[in-house]
């Protein structure tokens, strides 16, 4: 992607990915966590540390100013997982619409460079479809080429 | 599922001691949340994962 990223780190089994969003709030822990739903078929769970509920948490908006940046991270992990899992397709759903429309614009965004390595497919109006910018869309769903 | 190499891209360090955050409730709402969504709406026909692999 053409945005900078920031430095991540995985666990030992591959599945888990850290990193440390720096901007005009602070200093905020992401993470992000590929679940196997079936074989070959994971979901990206994306979302903040919140210290508070000794939990992740995707209900609110970091607001720290480097929203491309942490999406060019999100992405950099699954050029990464699919590197380790080649035949895996990952679902992309966010808890909310706004959020899901958020991952959307991200890869609206940066469709060419996303396009290169990945496949994305969205699901609308009770179908999937190859992903086209403007289309809100329900879930994702990304392969590698 | 094919072998994972365990190698990571440059930029990527490998933390040992990273919780299992695959225990969380956040995570554990979120899978149940895309097996009912693909329960229901299914997958492209070309996507249903390839058993066996």
């Amino acid at each position: 992607m053409k945005y900078p990223r920031y430095p991540v780190e995985a666990s030992d089994d591959l599945y888990m990915y850290d990193f440390y969003s720096e901007g005009l709030r602070g200093r905020i822990k992401k993470t992000i966590i590929y679940s196997r739903i079936e074989e070959n078929l994971f979901n990206l769970g994306f979302g903040d540390w919140n210290e508070e509920l000794k939990d992740l948490d995707d209900s609110s908006r970091s607001n720290n100013g480097d929203r491309d940046k942490v999406l060019a991270t999100v992405a950099f992990t699954a050029l990464d997982f699919t590197d380790k899992f080649p035949d895996a397709r990952i679902f992309v759903e966010g808890s909310t619409s706004a959020r899901t429309r958020l991952y959307q614009m991200g890869i609206g965004d940066n469709l060419l460079e996303i396009n290169e390595k990945f496949e994305v497919k969205g699901f609308i109006n009770d179908q999937w479809e190859v992903f086209q910018r403007g289309r809100n869309y329900e879930a994702f769903l990304i392969k590698r080429k | 599922m094919s072998t994972p190499v365990n190698k990571h891209l440059p930029g990527i360090t490998v933390n040992p001691n990273m919780p299992d955050y695959s225990k969380s409730p956040f995570i554990i709402k979120k899978v149940e949340r895309a097996r009912a969504f693909i329960a229901k709406h299914g997958l492209p026909k070309e996507d249903k994962p390839k058993k066996g692999k």
